[in-house]
């Protein structure tokens, strides 16, 4: 991408810094009332920049709460969320998140090209340079010319395209995604990791997802971090030593695979 | 796609039971079973009718009428739209207003035609307040459940897009109430003109509701030109409908109501 107008916050001085640092992260609902639930009791990780993060754990254990908190929609109860060095007061203008439901995320009253545009308008591009970023990005996305369509006249799949896309527009230097390919049928599944994947590389961004779908993990992933059933803990990080390019057929029929695949299987069932 | 989906057949069929309905009257009024006394026939009607649109002064009423109705709308109508956003943005406001709101929402807006008529006589103004008051409640009300209704992932999503303040009440906030204001308006549209008459008719200020009423007062020869006048305020409402329907087909295309209701027309 030859995009100027937005530079990455560089990280020259401290070149082992996580992107994103996770301490003794907790969450509880409804605090003080009656229905008090903690969701999360415990989570410590770290994201390296230019990481793929895949987070499993069984259903219910607190994902979704996990991925919000990383994004600052959400206020931990105690614990700190640390993004670019900086504590997390709001969501940080270099972080984008990919929600499952494209459907409600893409606003339905705007068109594919105004979509992609609003994170663009918000960080201070000029018209011009605008509609040349959104049809690179759309491209980028494998979308043609759909730019004047809006969202709900595309299919599922390409839909998530373009909330890719519109998470993608202001080169964000980290990802958040929060079961992205669950609403989407197999075939299309494998296109949008291999997409995701090829993002990830050519942009060298940062990317955390989270599944519930363990081969998907394994498969996209250079680190997994299982949590236990809620309240959720960290139950293991398992490393993906599986090379890259990966290939739906060739990566998945891998020894390596079968076995991370195996042994991430037990941690999440063990409960 | 059968005969009966086509434009023409369903025109036809339209066309077809307003004549049935007419011949109906015709029929019933020549065969004297209905009164005479206070029903005319359809053809005295309709010749009165045809006369009436020729003449001057029909015109200037039905200019008064709309006049009275048009202001009152707009009036009522954006302050309800301002005052309503306001509110549904503000959860304090709300929670502490709405129930006086629920409550004025309640009160017929005759009980205060007669306080209207004393304070500003049969006038324009008088005309003007009454629609602009009996739309404004229950519009405010739709307007501050239309801004709080923002779906939780849109609001998710503007959160993550960093949306703020105009670009994100033009953007996000009013998109989503657009519905609720729609509905809000069309409703509106449709109570303003009944007030609108009933400020003429019952109030005295001049318009289609007024002619009505000296058509009566003017005794039993004039009666076809009391059915012409009702027949006018039929058509003046069926073509208010129709303006805002059409308005919010075009304006909210986007809304799976509109698009609903685009698959089945196609
Ligand atoms: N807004 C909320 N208020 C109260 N409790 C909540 C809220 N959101 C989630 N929870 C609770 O927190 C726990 C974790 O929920 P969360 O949605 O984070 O799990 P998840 O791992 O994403 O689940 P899934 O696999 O179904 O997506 C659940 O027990 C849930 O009931
Ligand atoms: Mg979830």
């Amino acid at each position: 991408m030859s995009h100027p107008a937005v530079t990455p916050t560089s990280h020259s001085g401290t070149g082992t810094e996580p992107v994103l640092s996770v301490r003794a992260l907790q969450k509880a609902y409804n605090v003080g009332k009656p229905n008090e639930r903690l969701a999360i009791a415990d989570v410590t990780f770290d994201v390296a920049k230019g990481e793929f993060v895949c987070v499993v754990g069984p259903s219910g254990a607190g994902k979704t709460t996990l991925l919000r908190c990383l994004s600052g929609l959400l206020a931990p109860t105690s614990g700190e969320v640390r993004f670019e060095g900086a504590p997390l007061q709001e969501v940080p203008a270099r972080l984008s998140v990919v929600f499952q439901d494209y459907s409600r995320s893409l606003m339905p009253w705007l068109t594919v090209n105004r979509n992609v545009a609003l994170p663009l308008k918000v960080a201070g591009v000029a018209k011009r340079q605008r509609e040349d970023r959104i049809a690179e990005v759309l491209h980028a996305v494998g979308l043609g010319d759909v730019g004047r369509n809006y969202p709900w006249q595309l299919s599922g799949g390409m839909q998530q395209r373009v909330a890719i896309a519109r998470a993608l527009a202001h080169q964000p230097d980290m990802l958040l995604m929060d079961e992205p390919f669950a609403s989407v049928d197999a075939q299309t599944r494998f296109d949008l990791e291999d997409l995701i994947l090829k993002v990830r590389s050519d942009l060298d961004i940062t990317v955390v997802l989270v599944t519930h779908d363990i081969d998907e993990a394994v498969y996209l992933a250079d680190r997994v971090v299982v949590l236990s059933g809620a309240p959720s803990r960290v139950e293991e990080i398992v490393p993906v030593p599986l090379g890259r390019p990966r290939n739906q057929l060739v990566t998945r029929s891998e020894e390596t695979f079968a076995q991370l695949r195996r042994h991430l299987m037990e941690l999440v069932t063990a409960h | 796609m059968t005969i009966v989906d086509t434009g023409w057949f369903r025109i036809g069929a339209r066309v077809l039971v307003v004549a049935a309905l007419l011949a109906g009257w015709q029929y019933l009024s020549a065969a004297e079973i209905l009164d005479t006394t206070s029903f005319p026939s359809m053809t005295a009607t309709m010749a009165e009718a045809g006369r009436q649109l020729q003449s001057a002064d029909l015109w200037l009423a039905v200019w008064e009428t709309v006049r009275g109705w048009g202001l009152g709308l707009l009036i009522g109508c954006s302050l309800a739209i301002v005052v309503g956003t306001l509110l549904g943005l503000n959860r304090f406001a709300y929670l502490s207003v709405i129930p006086v709101i629920e409550f004025l929402k309640t009160v017929p807006v005759i009980a205060i035609l007669p306080l209207a008529i004393v304070v500003w006589g049969a006038t324009l103004d008088m005309k003007v307040f009454l629609v602009a008051f009996g739309v404004f409640w229950p519009l405010t009300i739709q307007t501050i459940y239309g801004v709080r209704a923002v779906d939780p992932v849109v609001r998710d999503t503007a959160a993550v897009l960093r949306l703020r303040g105009l670009r994100k009440f033009l953007n996000v906030t009013l998109p989503s109430a657009a519905p609720f204001i729609a509905t809000g308006l069309r409703v509106a549209a449709a109570v303003g003109l009944i007030l609108t008459i009933i400020a003429e008719l019952i109030g005295g200020a001049p318009g289609l509701g007024l002619s009505i009423l000296t058509s009566v007062n003017a005794g039993p020869s004039r009666l076809p030109a009391t059915y012409a006048f009702i027949l006018f305020t039929g058509v003046a409402g069926v073509l208010v409908t129709s303006a805002f329907a059409y308005l919010e087909q075009r304006l909210l295309h986007w809304h799976e109501s509109q698009r609903n209701a685009a698959a089945k027309a196609a």
